[in-house]
């Protein structure tokens, strides 16, 4: 603002709204690229961020901000919803227990929302375990053959999700292969569908390529050289892999891990054809009380919680692994 | 038994032979450079020594010790790779520990050890910054403080000063020299560029599509070659091909470029037989009449680059064979314009003719001195 605002005269406004204007136009704002761009190239920018923009504010942000809104709403007869402001679905999802038939069965939410996360983990563990050997050959690899790999643990996501836990199914099931194999070995046959273990399997099935995919490209870009380099210097292939390859390859196991765990917490379709009825997760709810609860204020406000709590879990395990010194450096 | 010995070694990739049958020693504190073009096979060499490669066929020993087939962890090579290789997710003084840490030394001793290789490199107070922070410099800096903390027998270098600009390149190769002085370490160098090699170098090892051309000192290198390819590949040099056509007390050569080229009286040549002569540019002259010189052709001035320190005429020949004459401090250059006719002065004793060592008479050496 320049000094000389003489409040009462008009000079010194016109000067002012002059000093204010040259100050907005300088803004680091406004200096920014597509300041410098003129014309089409300008215009060409701003419309190639703009159709982001627009996309996300259409598909993520519109939606979210209205399942905001109407968590807050009243619920009315017959799945209407009256709009008028409670915090009631907050309290309902947060603090209320549910009895019953008479027992006593505690906040189902949270239940809930709490077997999605230790289903996510367990999920998140499996995968890492499983999927860190290949995603490291396959980083580390030369062969002509690679594309070909490359492309064989892609190939799955050509086949619909519905179908690949179908199939899970007639592997697990009673007249399934594993049922078959420990029959062949002399006992009996036996169902292993509808458990835990069958969620747990029939997510780590379909989620491996998402920790595989993120762990190779992180070891595909560590430099021969670097390896080479800690050989001469001394180090076997045990500590070489150790002190060089395994922390090089961190970014790639962080990026696999927050992939896979919000995609298993949030799995709808496994739980429901995989699981028992004590298997159902927080998808499985947030569908029901939807759909066929119709209390889309409830809905609305189970949604944002757990929106908020993987959150917090993400950002909590970002600062624990410290993800942005791994992906701001030489990864 | 010499420090280093590499005898006979052949690598072959598939179909590629990359390394054909090279020997090759070093005393101990010996600076050795292996030099050539890119893909005569001196990097895959020097992978060799280090182990990351092994050798198709052939022995390398370091102290008498036969290592072909030792892994290179197992091995006491301090190798410095083109771009330095420094680990980025280490600090600075955690990568120049790295060897240590891998040979079990303490973490008091260590960092004594670090501290006094950062000293000697001139970066005491980087060890605890990121090498990623680091200048192109200070990053081949660290790199060698790393390849030299342990003490190895071999100090291996592949093409260090490639990735610097030439200011850069030529403070950090007096360094090298200091260094590898002060601590006295048997050393292997890669590397293209010819200078380099003659400053460094007590011997320098000139390879030629996989196999070894020539083995000498700088000055025999160049005063000697041993092979066409040497005389062509160092220095500056016009190559004159042509017949002998007189023997009495003057073998003569007669080119396309120069009717009667004087070859030098004691070289060993037969009529009739065809031979390449390399004119070194900065042995030749530039003057205006031939009167009183023995090899002294017509030429024409086509450009002059003034450099300063030199002069560089590039100058066609009757047939438009190119002649380079470079003139050190050369202060008369306006006297010369483009076109002028002048006449190139070569003195027979100053052509350079490559022979193989068994073709060369004792006295002949003395005589293309």
């Amino acid at each position: 603002m320049s000094g000389d605002g003489e409040p009462g005269t008009r000079e010194p406004y016109a000067d002012r709204w002059l000093a204010v204007r040259s100050r907005i136009l300088n803004s680091p704002a406004l200096m920014n690229p597509v300041h410098w761009l003129t014309g089409r190239k300008r215009a060409l920018a701003v419309a190639q961020a703009g159709v982001g923009i627009f996309w996300m504010m259409l598909f993520l942000l519109a939606p979210l901000l209205y399942i905001f809104t109407i968590s807050f709403w009243q619920t009315g007869a017959a799945g209407t919803m009256v709009q008028e402001f409670t915090l009631e679905n907050y309290y309902s999802v947060l603090l209320q227990d549910v009895s019953l038939t008479g027992f006593d069965v505690g906040n189902i939410y949270l239940l809930v929302l709490w077997q999605s996360l230790k289903f996510g983990i367990a999920v998140t563990a499996i995968t890492l375990v499983l999927g860190y050997v290949p995603g490291y050959y396959l980083g580390r690899s030369d062969s002509r053959w690679l594309p070909v790999l490359l492309l064989l643990i892609i190939l799955p996501f050509w086949v619909p999700l519905i179908v690949r836990y179908y199939a899970w199914m007639l592997v697990l099931g009673e007249s399934g292969v594993l049922s078959w194999a420990i029959e062949l070995l002399g006992f009996g046959s036996r169902n292993f569908l509808y458990n835990d273990l069958a969620v747990i399997s029939g997510l780590v099935q379909v989620l491996l390529p998402f920790m595989i995919l993120p762990i190779y490209n992180s070891v595909s870009k560590i430099e021969d050289s670097l390896l080479e380099s800690a050989k001469t210097m001394g180090a076997n292939p045990i500590r070489t892999f150790y002190e060089v390859s395994l922390p090089l390859s961190l970014p790639g196991v962080v990026a696999g891990c927050i992939l896979v765990f919000i995609l298993a917490v949030g799995s709808f379709l496994a739980p429901a054809l995989l699981g028992g009825p004590g298997d159902q997760m927080i998808a499985n709810l947030i569908e029901r009380t939807f759909l066929q609860g119709q209390n889309w204020p409830l809905a609305s406000a189970m949604s944002f919680v757990y929106l908020v709590v993987l959150f917090v879990m993400i950002t909590a395990f970002n600062r624990f692994v410290s993800l942005d010194e791994l992906f701001g450096e030489g990864s | 038994m010499s420090y280093l010995e590499v005898e006979t070694v052949t690598k072959r990739f598939d179909d590629l032979v990359a390394v054909d049958d090279v020997s090759f020693s070093a005393e101990e504190g010996e600076f050795l450079s292996l030099l050539g073009p890119s893909g005569c096979g001196k990097t895959t060499m020097l992978r060799m020594i280090a182990g990351l490669e092994t050798p198709t066929t052939g022995e390398i020993r370091i102290r008498g010790e036969d290592v072909t087939d030792q892994p290179p962890y197992e091995r006491d090579i301090g190798m410095m790779f083109q771009h330095y290789a420094l680990f980025p997710h280490k600090t600075v003084g955690e990568n120049v520990g790295f060897p240590l840490k891998m040979r079990g030394v303490g973490a008091e001793e260590r960092r004594e050890q670090v501290a006094e290789a950062l000293e000697m490199v001139r970066l005491p107070d980087a060890i605890d910054r990121s090498p990623t922070e680091l200048s192109g410099g200070q990053q081949q800096r660290v790199a060698l403080a790393r390849a030299l903390v342990f003490e190895p027998d071999v100090l291996l270098l592949d093409e260090p000063l490639s990735a610097l600009d030439r200011v850069l390149r030529q403070q950090m190769r007096v360094e090298l020299e200091r260094i590898q002085k002060e601590i006295g370490v048997t050393t292997v160098y890669v590397t293209h560029d010819q200078m380099e090699a003659f400053s460094l170098s007590d011997t320098v090892v000139v390879l030629e599509d996989g196999h070894l051309s020539q083995q000498g000192s700088p000055i025999d290198i160049y005063e000697n070659p041993t092979s066409e390819f040497v005389g062509d590949f160092i220095g500056q040099s016009t190559k004159l091909t042509g017949t002998v056509t007189a023997t009495e007390d003057r073998p003569v050569l007669e080119t396309p470029g120069v009717h009667e080229l004087r070859l030098p009286s004691s070289v060993d040549v037969n009529r009739g037989e065809s031979e390449a002569v390399f004119l070194r540019a900065e042995k030749l002259d530039i003057r205006d009449q031939p009167s009183g010189h023995e090899n002294a052709f017509p030429a024409t001035i086509r450009v002059i680059n003034y450099l300063g320190e030199k002069t560089v005429f590039y100058c066609d020949l009757e047939d438009g064979t190119e002649v380079i004459v470079s003139k050190q401090g050369f202060t008369n250059v306006d006297e010369y314009e483009r076109g002028d006719e002048v006449y190139v002065v070569a003195r027979p004793e100053d052509l350079v003719i490559a022979r193989s060592v068994d073709d060369r008479a004792p006295q002949q050496v003395e005589g293309v001195r």
